[in-house]
């Protein structure tokens, strides 16, 4: 190009054009291109119109730039460039040839249909939670403020009012902060039955906080939030209004009886609205909020000291981030205003803070990373899936070589041929896919409803809109580059060497050194699924061996709701009295309950516990060995109670190490205010009186030297919290009667003699002679409610052993198709050097060697590709060490022996080749 | 799509451009022969690409002028029709003659003059 005159120039920018048409226009016209160009439009601007000039420019200098490359592809494509007559042509050729291989056919459908399937699975349950559009505005600013205690990553504990108040006074970075206690469990009576019904008790800011408003009606006022005990008003949920009332239009001012007490409707909930408490994370039952009353309200259902103590930490507090404020510096926040509080009450507050939490994290947190490996599990599967496929069709298309040769040589087009076998694989994509969303669609609905048991609520997990279309995306994602490979090597070949006669050496060498990778790459995908699912399962197996201190089988447990305030007349003297109240008819009820189901033939032994068995409700306590001075804080050991009934121990498989259980009389103590009884677990033995005998030691509770306790009993620990709570280990248990504080929920864990259902109709007719207004509710074997909690795990290990099955399969197949297909090319190589006198040991080293060195290869990488996200994975993991050598070799030498089994029976074949008939054939 | 030897009506018009230019086809000059006298509106893309065309069947050769300043220094490719391409034009134009001999009055039809207007 010369260019001894620079004096005019094209519009700017000049360099876009020059680059524009360099990549586009051939290179003899380019110049000649831009000359032109460039002398038009030098005399559209001599006429005045610049402007007009610019356009034309750059419009004339586009077009030509597409139609060069129209052109250049017409030429590439002999002219049947995405013609519609060609695509048909092409359709209907694929399915001939795919026709003609039925065997191929179905393989290759099935692997693309697991493959495909696996991820549509996959991307529902992504879709069906990690994905949810929550229905707040501005959500991403929403948080979950919940306790911590000394780590911060502490995942399971609520706040007490106290604290949340104080955080409300004392944080600059939230907003105003509203109040929850979620999944409260309220007998609703209608028409002389009663049922439980599902109700949170939420401050007035609580739904502006969030964001949003009633279908109809109201929320709650300021007033009715603050006025003690005297506000009965309540809001629905659309799903109970519509439900349960049948979309009664009159329901506003209208009244539903909770709890013995009469709450006047002020509102109810738009449908699709979700709420916190619809995750119960207290409980580990994740129902739908039905009903939320105002937390003022709480007084009549919690006894006054869980509504004022700092130790009763059964709240959530929700807040709004401030603009431009992050998370990080809420948390700073936080710990600054903790310790402000840990100053002024350090009995309750010692290292207890407070995190913030997204939505996202409140309601998925436990399985967001799970499901984020085990998405990427499943592309991994894909990735192997379309190898394998390719490796199928490479295969095929070797065997069609001279057919293709003909073709190329009778002047078709390479692009054509690689089209062809695109297209063949692009149907059998479609063709898995199809099969595979089908598989998908009955599998996440299994999966789901072992799944949800960890899920919200309003958590729904099935084949969307978008899952559909993500999937059609993977199917066409899928068939492309699983035809590209063995299509462009088709396409590549030269028409007069496939035609030469017997197969070339250097094509089968490309070809072995194709296969080679494949396998290598196979092996390394299904090593790293297979430590996986092994790293899984191991972590699954931990859980499920972790001792509870329960005897889990057999064991039924259910909650009772002795429902208060109906019996009585209207408040009579305020809270304490009514509790006192309260306390003898519980006290009544809990002795006749027990004794008269314990005689019941269906019931084998009852006791009664609180709170739940296997959940992450817990009181606390700050106990100090009588031997020191209950005053100073570092004295003072924090415990968990729990109210257990007499037996109730004995039932739940809690035996006594030493001393004995409770006796009813126990109450008698109580009530002369003599010495307090209790029964402790050895790690609080160990952490009060290390060495000693613990029965007949005292303790205090709290910082006063009144409230004296005398250890009776000793038992083993127990993991009340579920098997995977790891911080339960930090405190010890302690036992109290259930008769001295008769808690108004009280668990009953009840020892089959039979099957569960007729145990539970023992109950409940025990509860109708015992106590009318009594309800039922939260009824699961005790092995049910670890496997909820265990939900999480549970899927991952069997979705990882899925993925593993599958890779490992496909890899062991690719192995030995690959070192078959070589034997049989070198059948005569082998024949000759048989011939030739070497011993039938060595070829088969020879073959074996074939075999395994990419397997090898494809071990170390897949090693080494497992060792770098062993970090990752072990996130999911329970009491795992993701690192472990032991799991990496014993994987790894698992897939090698079974890889040389596999490579085993070609390279005997290639022993026992006989050259005589090899030779002769040939 | 035209075939092989039977050039389409576009490359009919490049080519009879090029024919009257004579020594001075290039780019410009045919893209505003087309337009002007033939009375098509066309894009010097359009233009370039019926000329590669018409090249690569060998119905035209094509040279390379000198650079010129009002070219920003580029040089003009100088397009002429080679005797294939004239054997072409001949064939399809006398073909085109023969099939419309004596249509005249049917392909284009006078104005039916009623009232002797104009």
């Amino acid at each position: 190009m010369t260019r001894d005159d620079r004096s005019f120039r094209g519009p700017w920018p000049q360099l876009l054009a020059e680059w524009m048409v360099g990549h586009c226009v051939p290179a003899d016209e380019q110049d000649a291109l831009l000359g032109d160009l460039l002398e038009e439009y030098g005399e559209r601007v001599r006429s005045g119109r610049r402007r007009w000039a610019n356009l034309w420019y750059w419009s004339q200098l586009s077009s030509a730039c597409g139609l060069a490359i129209r052109d250049h592809a017409r030429r590439w494509t002999d002219g049947g460039w995405a013609g519609f007559e060609g695509v048909r042509s092409d359709v209907r050729y694929a399915l001939r040839s795919l026709a003609r291989r039925p065997g191929f056919t179905t393989m290759a459908a099935l692997v693309m249909a697991v493959t495909i399937g696996l991820n549509t699975a996959m991307l529902s349950v992504v879709d069906g939670t990690l994905l949810t559009r929550f229905p707040f505005p501005d959500a991403d600013r929403l948080r979950v403020i919940r306790g911590t205690w000394f780590v911060r990553d502490w995942s399971v504990a609520a706040l007490s009012i106290p604290e949340l108040r104080d955080f409300a006074d004392r944080l600059e970075t939230t907003g105003e902060i509203a109040i929850i206690r979620p999944a409260y469990r309220v007998g609703w009576t209608r028409e002389g039955a009663t049922e439980p019904v599902n109700v949170a008790f939420v401050t007035s800011t609580y739904f502006p906080v969030l964001g949003v408003g009633p279908a109809f009606g109201r929320t709650f006022t300021q007033a009715e939030d603050e006025a003690l005990d005297a506000s009965p008003v309540a809001i629905l949920s659309h799903g109970f209004w519509s439900g349960t009332l049948g979309a009664d239009s009159a329901v506003l001012g209208s009244s539903v009886d909770l709890a013995g007490r009469r709450f006047t409707i002020i509102g109810v909930m738009p449908e699709g609205y979700l709420d916190l408490g619809d995750r119960g994370l207290l409980t580990g039952e994740n129902r739908a909020t039905q009903i939320w009353l105002p937390l003022s309200m709480a007084r009549p259902f919690i006894q006054s000291e869980m509504f004022e103590s700092r130790l009763a930490r059964q709240y959530f507090g929700v807040t709004r981030l401030r603009p431009g404020v992050t998370d990080e510096e809420v948390r700073r926040d936080i710990d600054r205003a903790a310790a402000v509080a840990e100053q002024e009450f350090p009995d309750e507050q010692a290292g207890w803070s407070a995190d913030v939490w997204s939505l996202r994290r409140f309601f998925f947190g436990n399985m967001e990373k799970p499901v984020r490996i085990l998405l990427a599990g499943a592309a991994l599967v894909l990735l192997m899936g379309c190898v394998n496929v390719a490796a199928m069709v490479l295969v095929h298309v070797d065997a069609r070589r001279r057919e293709l040769a003909v073709r190329l040589a009778l002047g078709a087009h390479r692009v054509r041929i690689v089209r062809q076998i695109i297209t063949e694989t692009l149907i059998l994509a479609g063709l898995g896919g199809t099969l595979g969303v089908l598989l998908a669609a009955v599998a996440t609905r299994r999966l789901a409803d072992a799944f949800a048991l960890g899920l919200p609520s309003f958590t729904d997990i099935g084949l969307g809109t978008g899952v559909l279309v993500a999937s059609t995306g993977i199917v066409v994602l899928t068939g492309v580059v699983a035809g590209l490979v063995p299509g462009l090597r088709a396409g590549r070949g030269s028409a007069s060497y496939a035609l030469s006669g017997s197969p070339g050496v250097g094509m089968t060498r490309s070809r072995a050194r194709y296969g080679e990778w494949i396998v290598t790459v196979q092996v390394a995908c299904a090593l790293v699924l297979l430590i996986g699912a092994a790293l899984t399962a191991t972590s699954l197996y931990r859980i499920s061996t972790v001792p509870t201190g329960y005897d889990s089988e057999g064991l039924l447990t259910f909650t009772v709701d002795l429902a208060n305030g109906a019996a009585l007349p209207e408040d009579q003297g305020g809270i304490n009295r009514r509790w006192l109240t309260d306390r003898q008819r519980r006290m009544r009820f809990a002795e006749q309950f027990v004794a008269e189901l314990s005689r019941a033939p269906e019931v084998d032994g009852i006791g009664l516990a609180g709170p739940d068995p296997i959940t992450h409700q817990r009181w606390h306590m700050a106990i100090t060995p009588a031997r020191l001075d209950p005053t100073i804080p570092e004295n003072r050991k924090l415990v968990q109670e729990l109210l257990v009934s007499p037996g109730a121990l004995d039932v739940m498989g809690l035996s006594l190490i030493a001393g004995r259980d409770f006796d009813w009389n126990d109450r008698l103590r109580f009530d002369a205010r003599t010495d307090l009884v209790t029964i402790i677990d050895e790690k609080t033995a160990e952490t009060l009186w290390p060495d000693e005998d613990p029965i007949g030691k005292r303790f205090y509770n709290g910082r006063s030297q009144q409230s004296s306790w005398t250890v009776v009993g000793l038992v083993g620990n127990a993991k009340h919290r579920g098997r995977m709570s790891t911080e339960a280990s930090v405190w010890g248990d302690i036992y109290v009667p259930y008769l001295i504080t008769p808690w108004r929920f009280v668990s009953a864990v009840v020892r089959l003699s039979g099957s569960s259902s007729d145990a539970l109709e023992a109950a409940r007719r025990v509860l109708r002679d015992v106590d009318q207004e009594a309800v039922i509710y939260n009824v699961a074997m005790l092995e049910d409610r670890l496997r909820r909690q265990e939900a999480v795990p549970w899927f991952s290990a069997t979705m990882m052993a899925i993925y593993a099955s599958v890779t490992a399969l496909m890899a062991i197949m690719g192995v030995y198709s690959v070192l078959a297909c070589t034997v049989r090319e070198r059948t005569r190589e082998l024949a000759v050097r048989g011939a030739l006198g070497a011993p039938q040991a060595m070829l088969l080293t020879a073959v074996l060697r074939t075999g395994l060195v990419p397997v090898v290869l494809g071990i170390g990488i897949g090693l080494a590709a497992s060792w770098s996200l062993a970090r990752v994975i072990e996130s999911m993991l329970f009491a795992v060490d993701a690192t472990a050598p032991s799991t990496y070799a014993a994987v790894g030498s698992l897939l090698l022996l079974v890889a040389t089994m596999a490579c085993l029976v070609p390279a005997v074949r290639a022993a026992h080749i006989d050259p005589i008939t090899v030779l002769r054939s040939d | 799509m035209p075939r092989e030897d039977h050039p389409g009506e576009f490359e009919h018009l490049v080519m009879l451009a090029v024919l009257r230019l004579s020594e001075d086809a290039y780019g410009v000059t045919i893209r505003r022969t087309i337009s002007e006298r033939g009375g098509r509106a066309v894009s010097l893309g359009a233009v370039y690409s019926a000329l590669r065309r018409l090249e690569g069947k060998g119905f035209l050769r094509s040279r390379s002028g000198q650079p010129e300043p009002v070219r920003g220094g580029r040089a003009k490719k100088f397009f002429l029709l080679e005797e294939k391409g004239l054997r072409a034009l001949q064939t399809s134009l006398s073909r085109l003659s023969r099939m419309a001999a004596d249509l005249d009055e049917v392909i284009f039809p006078l104005p039916e003059s009623t009232d002797g207007g104009g």
